[in-house]
């Protein structure tokens, strides 16, 4: 007897998992074996098939969306460029303790053929930033969609003015992709190349 | 959620791992609706399972590259939401007793067959709202995420034996409450 209800026991604790068909076979078995000669166990699990759909036919929830993934964008661009930063500091660190070590002055001057090594405090390359203004009309879907398609990350924004901040990626070229999003009349205003 | 096979997202995540934010952005539209219900039906607070949301995904991308394969993706990033929504818990000083023994519990073809003729969504959302988290949690695991009791483990932390012990228990609770709700408390 002791046994038996043991047995019940168990089979009723697979029963939620033969209901959303997770089981292995000798489970199945095992659970249909028991089903087949208990009636309360059939009715249960009737009951969980309902609850089962019950609970998939509840609308969706509100969820964050695309409004979600803006958000994890501008924050990977932020960690990215912070990173960029930090790995430039110390290189430059390192080149000049090595430098240093050989006894060797260099006057090194911020020209254009070593733009790598200033920087604003802040790492910030405002060379690869785009300002841009999108339609009102434009559906956030949609802009998800183009930051996508041209690689590019909100940085900043919106203005007071809805004007916005798009980071270009590393391998793309600025006026190229501003040339691009202007051909993007449906969802796009204006695109201005930072200064 | 777009139906996407393990095979599906073990590529997105390769390609993660390689910072790419395109297979970044399809991870996201896949699993993100799923995991954001996962984390509410836990915390109950619409606002605090948007951050940890972006939390959870903010550690799929750093952490990509450390994915092994060793469990399912979809296992793997349910976890990180698990125990960062249970980081909340703990910190906010709402963790509860795990498995607990229901006072009562009826599994009767009585409350059984109350459940049956239960139509109402809502009285199924009131009833999972009287549950404790982790007993909703694996409500919601096993009924509207059909997984495994090997998968509830994985993600809980927890041995198989004690995930279908606990999903059990749950389950019991929500017939009680659906059978009071029912007005056939009286009974109980």
């Amino acid at each position: 007897m002791t046994q038996a209800v043991s047995d019940r026991d168990h089979t009723a604790r697979l029963l939620p998992f033969w209901v959303n068909e997770t089981l292995s076979t000798a489970e199945v078995n095992e659970v249909e074996a028991a089903m087949a000669f208990d009636a309360d166990l059939r009715a249960e699990a009737d009951a969980l098939k309902k609850l089962r759909e019950t609970m998939q036919a509840r609308e969706s929830t509100f969820s964050p969306g695309e409004i979600g993934l803006m958000r994890l964008q501008r924050a990977i661009a932020l960690e990215t460029r912070q990173n960029t930063g930090w790995h430039r500091y110390r290189a430059v660190t390192a080149l000049v303790a090595a430098l240093a070590l050989i006894g060797i002055y260099l006057v090194l001057s911020p020209t254009t053929e070593n733009p790598g090594v200033y920087r604003q405090a802040s790492g910030q390359n405002t060379a690869n930033l785009l300002t841009v203004s999108f339609r009102s009309e434009a559906t956030e879907e949609a802009l998800a969609d183009l930051l996508l398609r041209h690689d590019l990350v909100i940085v900043d924004g919106p203005s007071a003015l809805r004007l916005y901040r798009l980071e270009v990626g590393k391998d793309q070229d600025p006026v190229a992709v501003a040339l691009a999003l202007r051909r993007e009349t449906s969802l796009i205003e204006s695109v201005e190349a930072s200064e | 959620m777009t139906p996407a096979t393990n095979e599906d997202l073990s590529r997105l995540i390769a390609r993660i791992a390689n910072a790419d934010k395109q297979a970044f952005a399809t991870l996201y539209q896949t699993l993100e609706k799923p995991l954001y219900r996962f984390i509410q039906t836990k915390l109950n607070d619409p606002f605090l399972a948007a951050d940890i949301l972006h939390d959870v995904f903010l550690e799929i991308w750093r952490g990509a590259a450390r994915f092994q394969n060793k469990s399912s993706v979809k296992t793997w990033v349910f976890a990180i939401a698990y125990r960062k929504s249970m980081d909340v818990f703990r910190k906010n000083g709402k963790l509860v007793g795990e498995d607990e023994m229901p006072e009562q519990v009826d599994g009767s073809p009585d409350a059984t067959q109350c459940l049956i003729a239960t139509e109402e969504k809502e009285l199924v959302r009131y009833c999972l709202q009287t549950l404790k988290a982790e007993h909703r949690s694996v409500i919601e695991m096993t009924f509207f995420e059909d997984m495994s009791y090997r998968e509830i483990s994985e993600i809980a932390g927890i041995p198989e034996g004690t995930a279908k012990t606990r999903v059990f228990h749950a389950k019991s609770l929500l017939l009680r409450c659906l059978q009071a709700r029912m007005g056939k408390g009286a009974r109980l």
